[in-house]
């Protein structure tokens, strides 16, 4: 067992993107995280295979998945406004925000309106590039990650490893660490123990939270739906936050129908 | 049929037999094969660096020194993958350029495609009895889309088992100046790529891009592995020798 400190222990310190092969090497080292890595990738690999097996014709639906987002990036505009006007006629407002500063400005506004002091998120990963929490932090809104995987990176200060698997590198013991500090209570490195402990804080903090935020796998403008796939029911719990639900996502991913014809 | 021959610089500097079985594995379809002695490199290194300009140049000389061929193959998927996706970009302000960079597109080929594609064989009557597995490139796979080609070429081959990489289409580490730039990370991959090729318990690795066999050949070596490592030619062409000694 090994100490993980590769990922950020500061991002005002080091920035994305700087110190990579420092960090290369410790995590080259790190014989713990080498076979997490491994175990995981080929499972994600096998099921992806598997998948692809079960669904048949894949690179038929790669070609339409394709043909599909190209044309509703053709026309982006268009789409944009129909998605935007259908999601007012259903009570929501979508604003529209040029750049990362532009969007945290207009959800602390949401924010500071709703006085809210708790922010619920689940599964919000345009909201971790834009380093959201450590603004919200400033004005005093505790801001909880509810996906289990990135509540433990945020008890450790720590960024996601990847997108979907973003605690690879966290073993049980450095989890259960991390609880006990936490709940000031120990805890034994067992899964459903540390699950356990999860669902219990998490529960009371959707229970509490003022404001749900999510991310948005993809839009639906003929509908002003988003989705978002989740394994953990977090997007379902954000949603019933008490007092706003919000979703942020980058404008690309958007779609023109729920289902499309042929000629499309 | 008049083939040009693009040597590319790694076949060029490190394995000259791998563009000498491809000569002679073309003589024998009636192609004869010319080679225009002014091409240098496809301009890859440069470009992936960011030296775009350099990259030009470089091209601009490759698509004259092959101004009047009429066929362009090479053993390589990686640099013409390069010269397929990457010329129109590097031309996309150059348009006298960029229709010159078009017609060479059109007409350069990478071996496997060339052979299946255009001279329409399959099947070139050769027999490898070995077990061997095969590493698709991620350019050659990727950027010219070569998928079904070697695999059609190496199944009209008597005697050779071929046998499934695991995760082949992970990449092996190489990728050209990455390798140097990253070595501890180009290192880790070239390891799980060995060990892929060697739970597949096969006598031969087969691949079509030099960078990636020599990467390749170089971490068996290193562990001791009795695997060949050869390129779809030179496999080919061997095959096709022992069928004719066999014949005899």
């Amino acid at each position: 067992m090994s100490e993980t400190a590769y990922s950020m222990a500061d991002p005002e310190l080091e920035p994305i993107g700087s110190g990579l092969k420092k960090r290369t090497e410790r995590a080259l080292a790190d014989e713990f995280l080498r076979k997490a890595v491994k175990f995981t990738t080929e499972k994600l690999k096998n099921s992806r295979l598997s998948a692809i097996a079960d669904i048949g014709h894949w690179e038929t639906w790669r070609e339409r998945a394709k043909a599909i987002r190209s044309h509703t990036i053709a026309h982006l505009d268009y789409y944009l406004t129909q998605f935007s006007d259908n999601v007012a006629r259903a009570g929501g407002h979508v604003h529209f925000c040029a750049s990362a500063e532009e969007a945290v400005r207009q959800f602390i506004a949401i924010a500071e309106a709703k006085k809210a002091k708790l922010v619920a998120k689940g599964k919000s990963m345009v909201s971790e590039e834009m380093h959201l929490n450590h603004r919200l932090e400033e004005l005093g809104i505790e801001a909880i990650e509810t996906d289990l995987g990135e509540y433990i990176l945020q008890l450790a200060r720590e960024t996601p490893s990847h997108l979907i698997i973003p605690a690879i590198h966290k073993n049980k013991q450095q989890i259960a660490d991390l609880f006990t500090a936490d709940g000031g209570e120990p805890m034994e490195p067992q899964t459903q123990v540390l699950a356990a402990y999860a669902k219990r804080k998490l529960r009371q903090y959707f229970l509490e939270a003022d404001i749900g935020l999510t991310g948005c796998n993809f839009g639906v403008a003929e509908t002003g739906s988003i989705t978002l796939v989740s394994n953990e029911a977090t997007a379902g719990w954000c949603r019933r936050c008490r007092k706003r639900m919000s979703s942020l996502w980058a404008w690309s991913g958007l779609y023109r129908r729920w289902r499309t014809s042929r000629s499309c | 049929m008049t083939v040009s021959l693009f040597i590319t610089c790694l076949a060029d500097m490190f394995y000259p037999e791998v563009g000498e079985s491809m000569v002679r594995l073309l003589h024998r379809y009636g192609c004869e094969v010319d080679f225009p002695e002014g091409q240098t490199c496809c301009g890859q290194p440069a470009f992936n660096s960011g030296y775009q300009d350099e990259a030009r140049e470089v091209a601009r000389r490759l698509i004259r020194a092959f101004e009047h061929s009429d066929y362009v193959v090479s053993p390589s998927g990686s640099c013409n993958g390069m010269i397929h996706h990457y010329y129109p970009h590097l031309f996309r302000n150059e348009p006298e350029w960029a229709a010159k960079a078009e017609a060479f597109i059109a007409k350069t080929y990478e071996f496997s495609q060339f052979m299946v594609n255009v001279l329409g064989v399959t099947d070139l009557d050769a027999e490898f009895p070995a077990k061997a597995t095969y590493h698709p490139s991620c350019h050659g796979s990727r950027l010219l889309g070569i998928k079904d080609e070697p695999a059609a070429l190496l199944k009209g081959v008597r005697g050779l088992e071929l046998v499934e990489l695991p995760h082949k289409e992970d990449c092996c580490g190489f990728g050209g100046t990455f390798a140097v730039k990253m070595a501890d990370m180009s290192e880790a991959m070239i390891c799980d790529k060995a060990n892929n090729v060697v739970s597949t318990g096969a006598d031969v690795l087969v691949g079509m891009d030099m960078g990636c066999l020599m990467n390749i050949e170089g971490r068996l070596n290193k562990e001791g592995r009795p695997i060949r490592v050869m390129h779809l030619v030179q496999l080919l062409e061997e095959g096709v020798n022992r069928r004719e000694r066999n014949r005899v």
